[in-house]
């Protein structure tokens, strides 16, 4: 939209005298305008047999069950999630774990999504926390946690192959899981997929198909106190670009866990990591990232009231974004960070007390303190009470509050037009919220459960852009944006006849943004995210005679404002049939009722530049699974 | 369209090449090329203040030459300003250069970031030929220099060194200039 004004300015522009255009405003830019769970707080677990049910394969798609979370793909490869908020694709509120392995990007504090996948038959399950973790998790974990968990090897032993294909996607993965001796287990995969391009809105071949293999293992030793474990993946894919040669993104992992019973109820944890990811635009730029990670934690009780954990971490990345100069993506200005490279180290220390203050009522209280690299020390602290009210009613309330850590991108960017800086580092200081929140978790009936919760968000110190005293340039990037945000989060599921679940979910929310005074104000407040006013879904899962079983799930998303996409409505479906023990066959279809619908914005925008009007295509998948 | 993309692209940043698409560039960049829109349209709207000797031009009818030597900050802008622009008799042509020197035939030149030249080695190389030289940089020595004042372009006029082209500048250019460096 904002492009589309700008021809128009331009060729407003040629019917000016020269006097006028010494009195254009060159700043006017455009204003288009389960079980009942103890844990205070509003969580959502997918379980291994919600994502075997649905049929979804990628990580995002599969995250698209958390009725807490706002999901919208982007491009074939690309999606923008978040929780309560600030969605984009480089939304940066959200804090991500795999198997205790952070995800998130110290580039630009979001996620890659298209680099994470995990093999859906390996997840055991997915927490998804909206609302702040930031006393446990630590820094991002600001608006919600996800935290995939996957399945021991003892769980998948055996071969598994599969294979998958319709005219826009293919899948095909191979599995295996032993054990030696009664103490050690382990499981070995392999899986390579591809994806189609997408159409844009003008009906034009979207160019972004991709390509991706993965493979990995996890070992696991159980003794009597002790659990170790060792995994590790490694990934490589190719993703095609609209203007430049294909990006090719690949990386890899090693993660070793051990975990020792003290008994009582006590244990000990360590676990340290080293993660690589790498991602390249020929001709354009490089992302290098090795992550070494170090965590330590410890619970146990202390006298009938108290249960106590408490740990430390310590996370060294070592980056380097090598920018081609004159690169076709931002020509004509010359893009780089300054430094290129950059070491950085983040560390951490907590405690955490849950206290019963009588039989039904407990007070969990904790406090995070975390030196991240660009801003001085900063504590995250939070105070959670629950009161089960009966063995069917669970209220809680928690005030806390969380940060979202300066990435690079925020502090070391740099956007030069020759001699002349537009984009400049600031003094960006971490973005600061404190939250209100407030939840029921019960069971009304006896097959129902329900979950509502509602949350009062303040921001602080939210990131903006801001011209020097007096305007021109450059631009840097500051905290000058502020706000509120509050909203409404409720689902549940109703057991119908004992093969038959219905689940409901949807979720509301209201986002008051403003500048602070003297702000710029540049792009204005839809720079900070893009979301739906409302969300709702509604499932089905039947399990029918003779092996088969039908799923349904439709959802209904809200508009979206800049870039602005109109409400859809969408299905997706699974037929399976176990035809015999060792053999499934399914039907999977994704978004079935548009031939192709856009999430995140119907054209090219300037404001949301993720927006590429790229839209979901409708598509059929046929599986078939062998286990032996 | 080359230059229509170069626009786009200028919008889209960092963020296209990233695939991850940082939300706010794109309003910059958005930013960043309505100061250079405007350029775009003062650059052939200078024209009409200027006198070129008629030897600048091989005949009544041959182009205005509108030359940008080395990087080009206006891309798709400045060949929308100037498509279908007369001077005199003369239509509007956009050229790009990496190397100027006074038998290039330009009538206007811009300095952009030049790989080959400097600002000052360009601008020796056209002294005493009938072109109007622009620039960015306020120290680079060519006869119109663009300022930013109060969020508007504006220009600085420098009269000794158009004279040095053998070109003369109209009083009301001059007058619109926020400084004239020698009389004009």
């Amino acid at each position: 939209m904002a492009g589309a004004a700008s021809i128009k300015a331009e060729a407003d522009l040629r019917s000016l005298s020269i006097e006028e255009l010494a009195n254009i405003d060159i700043s006017s830019v455009s204003k288009t305008d389960q079980p009942l769970s103890e844990a205070p707080a509003a969580i959502y677990v997918i379980t291994h047999d919600d994502i075997a049910r649905s049929g979804a394969t990628r990580l995002a798609e599969i995250l698209r069950l958390a009725p807490n979370l706002q999901v919208a793909q982007v491009t074939a490869a690309s999606y923008a999630i978040s929780a309560r908020g600030f969605n984009g694709t480089a939304a940066g509120k959200l804090l991500v774990l795999i198997d205790g392995r952070t995800v998130y990007s110290p580039f630009f504090s979001g996620v890659f999504w298209d680099m994470h996948d995990v093999p859906p038959d390996t997840i055991e399950r997915i927490e998804v926390i909206s609302g702040p973790g930031a006393t446990l998790w630590g820094a991002n974990a600001v608006n919600g946690v996800i935290n995939i968990i996957t399945r021991s090897p003892t769980d998948t032993q055996g071969l598994q192959l599969e294979a998958s294909g319709g005219r826009l996607q293919h899948r095909y993965g191979l599995q295996f899981g032993g054990a030696v001796g009664e103490r050690l287990s382990y499981r070995l995969y392999a899986e390579t997929a591809d994806h189609d391009d997408d159409v844009t809105a003008a009906g034009r071949d979207a160019r972004d198909a991709w390509r991706q293999s993965q493979a990995g293992f996890r070992v696991d030793w159980a003794a009597d106190r002790d659990l170790v474990t060792l995994q590790g993946d490694i990934e490589h894919g190719s993703e095609h670009q609209p203007r430049t040669d294909n990006q090719s993104v690949s990386g890899h992992n090693l993660i070793a866990r051990w975990t020792r019973q003290l008994g009582d109820g006590a244990s000990f944890q360590v676990q340290a990591y080293y993660d690589y990811l790498e991602r390249k635009v020929p001709g354009v730029y490089g992302d290098f990232l090795h992550t070494y990670d170090l965590s330590l934690q410890h619970n146990f009780r202390l006298g009938d009231a108290h249960e106590i954990v408490w740990g430390g971490g310590y996370r060294l990345t070592e980056d380097r974004f090598p920018i081609v100069p004159g690169n076709i993506s931002a020509a004509p200005f010359t893009q780089f960070f300054r430094p290129e490279s950059r070491t950085l180290g983040l560390g951490d220390l907590f405690v955490q007390d849950t206290i019963a203050l009588s039989r039904a009522v407990r007070l969990t209280a904790g406090i995070k303190l975390e030196g991240d690299p660009y801003s001085s020390l900063q504590p995250l602290p939070s105070v959670r009470l629950s009161w089960q009210a009966s063995d069917k009613t669970l209220l809680w309330a928690a005030v806390s509050r969380a940060v979202r850590a300066p990435s690079r991108l925020d502090r070391d960017f740099y956007q030069v037009l020759g001699p002349r800086v537009i984009i400049g580092p600031g003094d960006f200081q971490s973005e600061k919220l404190v939250a209100y929140e407030i939840g029921y978790r019960g069971r009304p009936a006896a097959r129902a459960s329900l979950s509502i919760s509602a949350f009062y968000n303040v921001y602080d110190d939210l990131r903006s852009f801001e011209r020097p005293p007096g305007g021109g340039f450059p631009i840097t990037i500051e905290n000058g944006m502020e706000g509120e945000t509050y909203g409404i989060e409720a689902w549940g599921s109703y057991q119908l006849r004992d093969w038959w679940r219905l689940s409901a979910g949807a979720n509301w929310l209201h986002e008051d943004l403003r500048f602070k005074r003297g702000s710029s104000g540049i792009g204005g407040v839809q720079i900070a995210g893009d979301d739906p006013k409302y969300q709702a879904s509604l499932r089905s899962q039947m399990t029918l005679p003779s092996g088969v079983s039908l799923d349904l799930d439709l959802r209904r998303v809200g508009a979206l404002r800049a870039p602005a996409s109109p409400a859809y409505t969408e299905l997706n479906g699974r037929l399976a049939w176990a035809v015999t023990e060792k053999l499934e066959l399914s039907l999977v279809g994704y978004n079935l009722l548009h031939e192709h619908h856009p999430e995140f914005g119907s054209a090219t925008s300037n404001v949301q530049v993720g927006a590429s009007g790229v839209e979901s295509k409708r598509s059929v998948v046929v599986d078939a699974r062998w286990r032996y | 369209m080359a230059a229509r993309k170069a626009r786009r692209t200028a919008a889209a940043l960092l963020a296209a090449a990233l695939g991850t698409l940082w939300t706010p560039g794109g309003a910059l960049a958005q930013a960043g090329s309505m100061e250079y829109a405007v350029k775009a349209a003062y650059l052939y709207k200078f024209a009409p203040f200027i006198n070129w000797p008629p030897a600048a031009f091989a005949s009544t009818s041959s182009p205005f030459q509108l030359c940008v030597l080395g990087e080009d900050p206006f891309g798709a802008s400045l060949d929308r300003a100037a498509s279908g622009q007369m001077v005199d008799d003369h239509p509007v042509q956009v050229r790009r250069l990496q190397h100027v020197d006074a038998r290039s035939g330009c009538h206007i030149l811009y300095l952009g970031a030049s790989r080959s030249q400097t600002d000052a080695e360009a601008l020796r190389a056209v002294r005493g030929s009938p072109i109007l030289t622009v620039a960015d940089n306020a120290a680079s020595g060519a006869i119109i220099r663009f300022v930013i004042q109060d969020n508007r372009v504006r220009f600085n006029v420098d009269a000794v060194a158009a004279a040095a082209n053998r070109m003369t500048i109209s009083s009301k250019l001059l007058s619109l200039a926020l400084n004239v460096r020698g009389g004009g």
